[in-house]
């Protein structure tokens, strides 16, 4: 398999494959993301879809260091912009259950443990900037440093907003048990 | 392990699996090639031509090093499509240590062949966090644009004139210059940069490493009419014979001649990874040496905190400010407000009564249908245009027809010459010849700002909303105070000044209007407002133009909204001679007086006839060969 940066060298020369490759390596990882974000797998798919478009629309013209990162704050801003532009998409979000298009096949989107199920209602309980820190972070692997450059904010408020984050977390999953 | 790290554990190990389709997949994937195809036409490495052009050309881009490093970013990109890694490596260290100067000073020199001494120098200072450009062109000028303060200042040394203009003076493409030059940090951004492997040499006494790279123009304008090529909108048809032929490429003149190569070197100190300078070498089509231009680079601590460090005297100079005053401003704004807030939906039926000399010449009725979706615009006269058997066959036409009658009463035929459909999907637009031959141009293309170009001007005129003007200030004069109007005095990009007196009681509609073209107006005495095209009339065939719309009865809808309803237009056209003296070859009678009278004819809230807005119900080419097939057939 090819490295980002190889990859990412293949797309600013204007090469397909490298840019379908990028896809394929990182399509269900942004999928995950967007989903436990949003809690609407439609929605999350839509933001998936988008973010795509735009890289393919930009990566001649923008300087990108860490593919991964740049991918993932993408879906994690673009879902941002979603859920404060779309006031129906927020109603629901204010539902317990977890959203799935009916009209879909639900099969084909999700397999999700209880334990998924239980830490998606609870994450969405975090005000977005932490539930998105606690994601990036515990979930897809990425370090504060890179939340903070690719956010644009300093790395002590990125580990600030984990750290608030990742402990109501803690207390709201024991709530969740003791009830 | 802690119970928090077991917590964050278990969060990880947490399984979530989620997978696209395959046809969704698939769905995705070509609306992504199609955007990435999209981008490579518009991408920077085909502008690149463009963009060279306007670097090499504006002195105030250049004063940075990183400028030539675009330059040349830009020209390796376009050339290559790839990179050099031993250049790659080299000159991203020069890119960071270049990132950490705020302060850049750059003495650029312009050589012409043979010649020793510069024929021209300037010195800039740029100060990266207060987004500030200083120059001094010696012994001509200073200037320095401010970002932030989105402010530029002149001072001409020969006039002793210090002239501030506002922050629509600085363009567009200048800021997003500037803003580019130093985003410039990525080694992928250098990678195509100066396509030879450095060489080691010296530069005043210092170890230099010396990148180089040359451009050969044609190869690059080539690739840009390619390009410009595909689209439809850069071509110009010519309205006789319907042929469209490409644009006009201007050629990039240097020192009188014009530019075909370019050689560029970049001379870089090898113990503080900074640019030393830069040379640039022009060259005509048969490789001879047009000119040599030179920067040199130093990073100082501190530089000029503004203008008057540079030499701008602090008294006795002349200050011309353009910036508009915040009750120019206000009333610009009042005004379109209130032609904002008018109604949308209406129909208006305007009939023009021209008076040339004294002689009545041809009348021109113009149908307005407007809503906010879409507009249509019918130009009829008396003269020449369509048959009026066209007006019969086709119901939309045959229903402004009778708006015409019953609005104006008049009974002799009318011809159809133009039909402009506008919507938000495309435009349709339809010219029709003499002969009554039909010539349909339908377009489909993304909405465009059209308000500006095709608004309806019930009183107040479009060109009030411009925000590109020079000068924009409120000036009583003995007209304004005796009607008690607001004069609002705008100075447009070259030529024009409009004059509008505004009347407050009747929602700021402007009572008159005077637009004003002169070649040898005083204002255009600072030659960087005119361009090249009217710097060669200035002088010469000096044409004025003089127009005065004064609305000599005003209309009110039912919500109580004022409008023009009679307006008299006067023009004036003067010929004048290189002196400035009336070109009397014709006597006096070039001095032509022309008068117009418009009524408007205002329809409120009305039932629109079906399919007026359809581009589909429009008179179409082939009805048109139907319609003359008939005619031959009768015959």
């Amino acid at each position: 398999m090819q490295t980002d940066k190889g990859l990412l060298k293949k797309c600013k020369r204007g090469c397909r494959d490298a840019l379908a490759e990028i896809y394929r390596k990182y399509k269900d990882d942004l999928l995950r993301l967007a989903v436990a974000l949003l809690k609407d797998v439609a929605a999350a798919e839509d933001v998936v879809h988008d973010t795509f478009i735009a890289f393919a629309q930009q990566v001649r013209t923008t300087p990108v260091d860490n593919l991964r990162g740049y991918l993932l704050t993408s879906v994690a801003n673009r879902a941002k912009s979603h859920l404060r532009s779309n006031a129906r998409k927020t109603e629901l979000l204010q539902q317990s259950q977890l959203h799935v298009n009916k009209n879909e096949d639900s099969q084909r989107w999700l397999i999700c443990s209880q334990q998924m199920q239980q830490f998606c209602e609870v994450v969405e309980q975090l005000p977005f900037e932490q539930r998105e820190v606690v994601l990036l972070h515990l979930r897809h692997g990425m370090k504060f440093r890179e939340i903070a450059l690719h956010q644009k904010v300093s790395q002590s408020v990125v580990q600030g907003r984990y750290r608030y984050g990742i402990n109501k977390l803690r207390s709201l999953m024991a709530s969740e048990v003791t009830e | 392990m802690k119970p928090a790290e077991q917590f964050e554990q278990y969060i990880r190990d947490l399984q979530l699996d989620i997978k696209t389709d395959t046809e969704k997949d698939n769905k995705v994937l070509n609306e992504m090639f199609s955007a990435f195809d999209q981008n490579a036409q518009q991408s920077p490495a085909n502008n690149s031509a463009v963009l060279w052009r306007i670097i090499l050309k504006n002195r105030i881009v250049q004063i940075s090093t990183a400028a030539i490093v675009l330059i040349a970013v830009m020209i390796g990109l376009h050339k290559n499509g790839g990179s050099i890694d031993g250049a790659t490596v080299a000159l991203a260290d020069v890119m960071t240590t270049l990132d950490k100067q705020n302060w850049g000073k750059v003495v650029i020199n312009e050589y012409l062949p043979g010649e020793k001494k510069a024929s021209t120098t300037a010195t800039c200072w740029y100060n990266r966090a207060k987004k500030q450009i200083l120059s001094v062109e010696n012994g001509k000028s200073i200037e320095s644009i401010d970002f932030i303060a989105k402010q530029s200042k002149v001072y001409i040394y020969e006039t002793n004139e210090l002239t501030i203009n506002p922050e629509n003076n600085i363009r567009r493409w200048e800021e997003e210059l500037f803003n580019r030059i130093f985003e410039i940090k990525t080694v992928d951004q250098l990678s195509t940069a100066y396509n030879r492997p450095p060489i080691q040499g010296n530069f005043q006494g210092k170890k230099a490493l010396i990148f180089s790279q040359t451009a050969d123009l044609d190869d690059a304008q080539n690739d840009s009419k390619q390009n410009a090529s595909k689209k439809a909108d850069s071509k110009i048809v010519d309205s006789k014979t319907g042929e469209s032929k490409p644009r006009k490429s201007r050629d990039f003149i240097v020192a009188g001649k014009v530019v075909k190569y370019i050689e560029g070197r970049l001379y870089v100190d090898i113990e503080t990874k900074l640019p030393l300078m830069t040379e640039t070498k022009f060259f005509d089509a048969n490789k001879k040496l047009i000119q040599t231009k030179t920067s040199e680079t130093i990073f100082p601590d501190s530089g000029p905190a503004d203008i008057y460090d540079l030499g701008v005297p602090r008294k006795g100079v002349k200050i011309i400010n353009n910036v508009p005053s915040a009750k120019a401003l206000e009333v610009q704004k009042l005004a379109k407000r209130y032609r904002e807030a008018f109604t949308k939906t209406f129909i208006t039926v305007e009939a023009d009564s021209y008076l040339l000399n004294g002689i009545e010449r041809d009348n021109l009725v113009r149908v307005t249908y407007h809503t906010n979706e879409a507009r249509r615009f019918e130009w009829y006269n008396n003269t020449q245009g369509a048959e009026n058997k066209l007006l019969t066959n086709n119901s939309g036409l045959k229903y402004s027809a009778d708006l015409i009658k019953k609005a104006t009463g008049r009974k002799n035929p009318l011809y159809l010459t133009n039909l402009d459909l506008y919507k938000e999907d495309g435009d349709c637009r339809i010219y029709v010849s003499s002969t009554g031959e039909l010539r349909v141009n339908k377009s489909e293309r993304e909405r465009r700002n059209w308000d500006h170009f095709r608004v309806y001007e019930l009183g107040w005129p479009w060109r009030i909303d411009n925000t590109s003007y020079k000068r924009l200030e409120i000036i009583e004069d003995d007209y304004s105070l005796k009607h008690d109007l607001i004069r609002l005095e705008m100075i447009g990009g070259g030529i024009d000044k409009d004059i509008f007196y505004l009347n407050p009681r009747k929602d700021y509609l402007c009572q008159r209007h005077i637009e004003q073209c002169a070649y040898l107006n005083p204002w255009l005495k600072h030659e960087g407002w005119v361009d090249e095209k009217t710097k060669a009339w200035i002088g010469h065939n000096s044409i004025i133009e003089e127009k005065i719309t004064d609305i000599e009865e005003y209309g009110q809808t039912k919500q109580g909204q004022w409008y023009k309803k009679v307006v008299e237009t006067l023009k004036i056209y003067t010929h004048y001679t290189k002196d400035g003296e009336v070109y009397n070859r014709y006597g006096d009678s070039y001095k032509c007086h022309q008068r117009q009278i418009r009524r408007i004819y205002l329809i409120e809230d009305p039932e629109f006839p079906e399919g007026i807005f359809d581009p589909a119900s429009l008179p179409t080419i082939d009805n048109d060969k139907k319609r003359k097939r008939g005619h031959k057939s009768q015959k």
